[in-house]
């Protein structure tokens, strides 16, 4: 590992600090976490149509 | 005379040289293979940990697990860059993960966690005559992953453009998925098998009841997923070394990770054992010793099971 090696790494490491930064204020997160929750509630959907057989999903 | 023959013995090689010495000795070469094959099991369980009832998270994973899968509790990395460029948002948070993961741990989230890498490992296993690459056509083709992500990468920043300045409104929201055999793995069998073309709340059967966009869709993504398990036959990991968008992205990143791979060079004979047990046809021995700086390792250790000389280890890089 020569130092242009750990200099290279070190500007990766400082640029994805600097993007958890921007990310921070951005709708990015929210987005995520949305479709994240959409996902669970429309699987739970899915569940329950699944198992209560309405509206007929097979 | 017989001192002469005891020197020529060279007893460390002897001592070293464990192939074909009973069963302790076979499972120690096997014991990173085995060590991977519980993680990337146990990842698989985690990962879709849905079926136990737990929420999903906003968690973007460096790896080719479906966000749509039905269990999936996380993002996969790529869906994630492309849904934020989509919706007119830069992906810094997905992109950041993708950097921090690579520089510490290189691309040990598709030798140890990814469940397409174990899917893959699982078809590698049939035994099945291995196709022989050379290692510059190995390397040539290696680059239509970043080709593809780049496409994709592009394809999804225009899409997020459209929508931006109302020039018009694309619906996609992952340019990349309908081609991922991953998604179509985990996903679209389960959805397709169990919904059949009409699944609650997708509303994309507007062509008919016999045969619908869904269900041109779906035999698409069989298609393709029928011809990358072909591929897995008959290469090793053949859609990780030359398509996965989400291996290409984490190569750029990841070639002088922390955690990766170093020969000792006193110890090693270059007898090349370990560049034919590599999955991802690493030319290893074309590397300093210090350390495999190949985009391509996956830090899956199957190169240290190898090994007749315990010449080659993980290594922390500093
Ligand atoms: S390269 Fe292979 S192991 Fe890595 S994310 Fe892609 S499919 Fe998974
Ligand atoms: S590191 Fe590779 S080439 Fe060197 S002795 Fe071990 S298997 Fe052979
Ligand atoms: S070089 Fe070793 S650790 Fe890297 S992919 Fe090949 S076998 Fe796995």
């Amino acid at each position: 590992m020569n130092i242009r090696h750990r200099f290279s790494n070190l500007i990766i490491i400082s640029i994805a600090l600097l993007f958890f930064a921007l990310a921070w204020n951005t709708e990015e997160l929210d987005g995520l976490k949305e479709i994240a929750d959409l996902n669970t509630e429309n699987f739970i959907r899915w569940l329950e149509a699944y198992i209560s057989g309405f509206p007929k999903p097979w | 005379m017989a001192t002469k023959t005891q020197t020529q013995k060279e007893p460390e090689k002897k001592i070293l040289s464990v192939k074909d010495q009973g069963f302790w000795s076979r499972l120690a070469h096997r014991r990173i293979r085995l060590l991977r094959l519980s993680v990337q099991i146990s990842s698989f369980i985690i990962l879709n940990a849905g079926i136990f009832g737990v929420a999903r998270t906003f968690i973007p994973l460096p790896i080719s697990q479906p966000t749509g899968a039905p269990f999936s509790i996380v993002w996969g990395g790529f869906e994630a860059i492309e849904y934020a460029l989509t919706n007119s948002i830069l992906p810094f948070f997905a992109l950041g993960v993708f950097m921090i993961s690579a520089v510490l741990v290189g691309r040990a989230g598709c030798g140890w966690v990814c469940p397409m890498g174990l899917y893959q490992r699982s078809v590698g296993a049939i035994p099945t005559k291995k196709a022989k690459i050379s290692k510059p056509d190995n390397k040539d083709l290696n680059g239509i992953g970043g080709f593809l992500m780049a496409l994709f990468l592009l394809l999804a920043f225009g899409i997020g453009f459209m929508n931006l300045t109302n020039l018009g409104n694309a619906f996609i929201r992952m340019p990349y998925t309908p081609f991922d055999p991953s998604a179509t793995l985990f996903g679209s069998i389960f959805y397709y098998s169990k919904f059949g073309n009409s699944p609650p709340g997708v509303g994309m059967d507007f062509i008919g009841d016999v045969f619908s966009l869904y269900t041109f869709m779906f035999i698409f993504r069989i298609v393709i997923f029928f011809l990358v398990t072909l591929l897995v036959m008959y290469v090793p990991q053949g859609y990780c070394r030359w398509f996965c968008p989400t291996g290409a992205l984490m190569g750029y990143f990841s070639k002088n990770s922390i955690l990766g791979i170093s020969r000792d060079p006193v110890r090693c004979t270059n007898c090349g054992d370990c560049e034919t047990a590599c999955p991802m046809g690493v030319p290893i021995l074309d590397y300093s010793h210090k350390k495999v700086t190949d985009s391509m390792c996956t830090n899956c250790g199957d190169c240290i099971d190898a090994c007749n000389y315990n010449a080659i280890n993980f290594s922390l890089n500093f």
